[in-house]
């Protein structure tokens, strides 16, 4: 680390416990919850998940020891790494649910995609912290991040797995929002998305247009419309939630969960599990607890000294809120189904292991504020 | 928030926005928390019913139909344990496992079309009620459903019992059968407060159908919790239906004890050997109960339980002497010679209707040449009688002398008789389809487009001996005979004797219904009663072959015309026809008679359709009858 601080000046390590105590909170509820909505699916899966619980705890330690800015040196190389595996996940991937997301490695099956975003944040962030021009940013100087987001987007779309091939766009437009851009380019970038929307439309499976289309249905019409697949599940999710009334109807009492109405409970409606058991009283402390990590996480971005602490940490608030919200809102029957986990509630060790690291980083970022001014950290000074 | 203000320049900028990203964040969150609110507080009741509805199921708990059973307690209805493997179309994937269920049921390609069409339309009633699709599982096919019943979503086993009728043939037409209900039939029992469900039988035919409200018993129901694939997880694992069930215990149908004797109707059965066609019934004269209603042929209602293959049916459906009719009640027939001593009474008891100046005087003696002329028109006899009185009419079976008679009385006072004894009306003894038969008079030929709406003296010539256009069905001679014998009682034929409750204790009991007294002189009714003993008794009687001593019986042969003469005998001529086109031209043979003639406990009526000769062929089956009645069932 030999940034890090001058000799003679090196700093007590601080830990963020506000946001440790947030996320442990998280973990525990998280776990608790996946103990119910499996105990239906395999009791097998809780037991891995806390085994995988244990790894990302002790991965985030580790990485919270060490300063962030070592990752900015490797975050190509990281992003090299897990695209050639996406690569490998579509030549060799393990498939489950007509979707192929996995690689096996030995007794672990591991899904590269969680992995990615994490990469990607890492490999924007080194971009923009190595421009550090005055002048606004027009689209050009986006070409190589754009570029660098489209190759895992395909790649994961390939699988497929739209949900989390939404995810990395969003995670782009989000960190772009550290930088000044001309307000031309951003109405010419919403202008274009907009104009693609066709496009994206006739490039959506079936099932996919499907569920859009029984979403609206759901959302402007009072007509039960749960005769359609896509539509049993919102409706049996908003049936979930909502007959979890007030105070829920307790842990493992779900009778929605417990007797197989909730679809995927496990990896995309565990918050259709756990607002079913614990009511508006559980899901209220849950958007809580959710929100309060996604501001913490920009807290540390805001006060962060360094562009690449600062970029990382809006990376990874972007990665939870975007993750959050849209798993919700599918839940709450306010989105179409896609297959986006939540945090730290859905079963899947790559994104436990995934999220806990994102956590790292920001503990990371939070304890190794810079000893020198932050304009004078950047690629002129080697990084 | 932190201080969001720092050194100048793009980071510190940045900064300043993100007051907005975090407003951003706030709002989407709080949008989510307002949805879940509204899914959780104002609309939570509503979730709550539905998530409620999900898992609650009403399962209907099956009932046993009452029995049937005979005069002497034999069971001639009953159930017998078996399994009906069931789908539940909601739960059902066709598409995937019907090709399967189908070779583990053996369901041949015509029932398979016509279940895999019926449980498609069920799966859009979103009813989850079970469909059953085999009945009467053998063992093979229990074990191999049991052994994959975990890879067969939707697909259940459960006991079921099967309606049996142990006397197979026998007494088919009385029984009936049951078979499914048809949607139209469900929507309309709704309507009267009768619950039924796809799958369920029904009582089609005879006291099945009659009796069906008494018989079929009521469901019972419970509400159990299932999961998302319809599988039962007990009455309530989670507490969920806060202690709501619903429970009714299946109450059993009712059981019907019958006058019939199934030791009767085998002997009947047995009597009838050699002839392929006909129908006997067998009264009691002292009640109308019946003791006995055959009809041959028959089929074998066991078969209709479980839904006649098309080619099966199609089989008894053109059967020649279809067998799917009730001969003795269903079909009506000239009664001939059967009809005399109604005629006869029409005589005795009103002398004074016959024309003045030509008194009626039953000792009165009228010859018979063999034949009778009227208006150019020659009316045949059996044979040359030569001076016969009503007695030795009646006992040889002249016609010349009914002839005589007819013309003095009158058609309207032979019909008047005739509807006294309940002939041209249903004698209304609860079974489907009973045809009333027909007795003309003068204006029923007056309203005739066939006859020109003309009446002729010649119509009541053929009247008295039962032809022209007098038709009867069995029953109906039956009941009529039996009021011959006891002085005029005319009974209602019965079948029921009592519904009993499945704990035995009695809901009905049915005494003999009397249609009506019909009056007639004790002398009068004397010499009917011995002109019907000289039947048989006496050497001249057209049923002397039969006598046998011990049996006093007394009866009446007849032998009804089926084609005309005339044609007969062109036939004859060129014989290129077919034996069943002869076969078919052959007059049905009758009898019908009471025994014993003092004291009548029973009577008997035969017909032996295209038999011929009554006293040659009917007779000899009822006097079996009688014997082996007397000898086996009533000893004396």
């Amino acid at each position: 680390m030999p940034l890090d601080s001058a000799p003679g000046r090196r700093r007590r390590l601080t830990l963020d416990l506000p946001l440790v105590m947030a996320v442990a909170s998280l973990g525990v509820l998280g776990l608790l919850n996946l103990r119910s909505a499996v105990s239906v699916v395999n009791l097998q899966f809780y037991e891995t998940q806390l085994t995988w619980f244990g790894v990302g705890g002790l991965t985030a330690l580790v990485v919270w020891l060490v300063d962030h800015r070592v990752f900015l040196r490797y975050s190509y190389a990281a992003y090299g790494l897990v695209v050639l595996l996406l690569i490998l996940v579509l030549a060799v991937g393990r498939q489950a649910n007509q979707a192929t997301r996995w690689l096996l490695l030995g007794p672990v099956s591991i899904q590269p995609s969680e992995f990615m975003k994490l990469a990607l944040i890492l490999c924007i962030a080194r971009i923009f912290h190595g421009d550090v021009r005055p002048e606004p940013r027009t689209l050009r100087d986006f070409l190589l991040p754009a570029v660098l987001t489209a190759i895992p987007t395909v790649l994961v779309l390939k699988q497929p797995d739209l949900g989390t091939a939404l995810i990395y766009p969003l995670i782009l437009v989000s960190m772009a929002m550290v930088l000044r851009v001309r307000a031309r380019s951003v109405l010419l970038a919403f202008g274009g998305l907009l104009a693609s929307l066709p496009l994206a439309w006739s490039s959506l499976h079936g099932y996919q247009r499907e569920r859009v289309v029984t979403l609206f249905a759901s959302l402007f019409s009072s007509e039960r419309l749960d005769v359609q697949d896509a539509a049993w599940q919102t409706t049996q999710s908003k049936i979930a939630v909502g007959s979890g009334h007030i105070f829920g109807k307790g842990f493992l009492h779900g009778t929605q969960n417990q007797l197989g109405f909730v679809p995927f409970q496990h990896t995309d409606f565990p918050f259709a599990v756990w607002g079913e058991e614990h009511g508006f009283v559980g899901s209220a402390l849950l958007i809580a607890l959710y929100l309060f990590v996604v501001l913490w996480a920009l807290r540390i971005a805001a006060r962060a000294r360094d562009r690449f602490g600062a970029l990382v940490a809006v990376g990874v608030a972007a990665m939870l809120f975007w993750h959050v919200a849209i798993n919700m809102g599918m839940v709450l029957g306010l989105l179409p189904v896609v297959g986006v986990i939540l945090p730290l509630f859905s079963y899947g060790g790559s994104s436990v292991l995934a999220n806990l690291v994102g956590v790292g980083l920001l503990l990371s970022i939070a304890a190794h504020r810079a000893a020198a001014p932050w304009e004078g950290l950047g690629p002129r000074h080697g990084l | 928030m932190a201080p969001l203000f720092g050194p100048p320049g793009e980071l510190s900028e940045f900064r300043g926005r993100f007051r907005w990203v975090a407003l951003f964040v706030i709002l989407v969150f709080a949008g989510l928390l307002a949805r879940a609110a509204q899914l959780q507080i104002f609309e939570g009741y509503e979730y709550v019913e539905r998530s409620r509805h999900n898992i609650e199921r009403t399962r209907e708990i099956p009932t046993a139909r009452g029995v049937i059973r005979d005069a002497e307690g034999q069971l001639l209805a009953y159930n017998t344990p078996a399994y009906t493997a069931y789908i539940t179309p909601e739960f059902f994937d066709i598409a995937e496992d019907w090709p399967t269920v189908v070779r583990y049921l053996d369901l041949g390609p015509e029932r398979a079309g016509k279940l895999r069409e019926r449980l498609t339309r069920l799966q859009g009633l979103k009813r989850y009620q079970p469909y059953p699709v085999a009945e009467n599982l053998d063992d093979r096919q229990l074990a191999l459903l049991t052994a994959h019943h975990a890879e067969l979503d939707g697909l259940s086993v459960e006991e079921a019992p099967m309606r049996v009728y142990p006397l197979r043939q026998l007494a088919a037409h009385v029984l009936g059968y049951l078979n499914e209900v048809s949607e139209a039939e469900i929507e309309r029992h709704r309507a009267e407060g009768y619950r039924y469900l796809p799958g369920d039988r029904i009582g089609r035919t005879g006291l099945e159908a009659v009796w069906e409200r008494e018989l079929r018993g009521t469901r019972g129901r419970v509400t159990v919790i299932v999961n998302a694939k319809g599988v039962e997880k007990g009455k309530d694992p989670f507490g969920a239906a806060g202690g709501r069930r619903y429970e009714i215990e299946p109450v059993p149908g009712n059981d019907l004890i019958l006058s019939l004797n199934a030791r009767l109707e085998a002997i009947v059965d047995q009597a009838f050997r050699g002839h392929p066609a006909g129908a006997a019934v067998v009264l009691d004269a002292r009640t109308g109960f019946v003791l006995a209603m055959y009809s041959k042929p028959s089929y074998d209602p066991n078969a209709f339980i479980q839904g006649l293959s098309r080619a099966d049916a199609q089989v008894l459906e053109q059967n020649p002497f279809l067998p799917l009719h009730d001969k003795t009640a269903m079909d009506h027939y000239f009664p001939g010679s059967l009809f005399k001593p109604f005629a006869a009474l029409a005589a005795l008891e009103q002398p004074a209707m016959l024309e003045p100046g030509d008194l009626f005087d039953p000792a009165a003696r009228f010859r018979c040449e063999g034949a009778y002329e009227l208006a150019g028109q020659r009316f045949r006899c059996t044979k040359v009688h030569g001076l016969v009185d009503l007695h030795e009419a009646i006992v040889q079976s002249c016609n010349v002398y009914f002839f005589q008679l007819a013309r003095r009385m009158g058609i309207d006072r032979l019909a008047q008789v005739a509807r006294e004894f309940g002939f041209g009306e249903k004698t209304g003894i609860a079974l489907s389809k009973e045809v009333p038969g027909l007795v003309p008079d003068k204006d029923w030929y007056r309203s005739r487009p066939e006859y020109g709406f003309q009446y002729r003296v010649g119509y009541a010539l053929l009247a008295a001996i039962g032809q022209g256009n007098t038709k009867v069905t069995l029953l109906q001679l039956a009941a009529a005979y039996a009021a011959l014998a006891n002085g005029g009682y005319l009974y209602r034929p019965q079948l029921v004797k009592e519904v009993l409750y499945p704990d035995g204790r009695v809901r009905m009991s049915f005494a003999p219904e009397l249609v009506r007294r019909i009056e007639m002189t004790p002398e009068n009714q004397r010499k009917l009663v011995d002109a019907l003993r000289g039947v048989v008794e006496a050497p001249q009687g057209t049923a002397h072959d039969q006598w046998t001593p011990g049996l006093e019986i007394a009866g009446k042969t007849g032998t009804a015309e089926v084609a005309r003469r005339r044609r007969d005998r062109v036939h004859r001529r060129r014989d290129q026809r077919s034996t069943e086109e002869r076969y078919r031209e052959r007059d049905h043979a009758w009898f019908a008679g009471f025994a014993p003639a003092d004291d009548p406990e029973i009577v008997v009526v035969v017909l032996v359709e295209h038999g011929g000769y009554g006293g040659r062929y009917a007779a000899p089956i009822a006097v079996e009858i009688f014997r082996e009645y007397f000898k086996r069932i009533a000893p004396r």
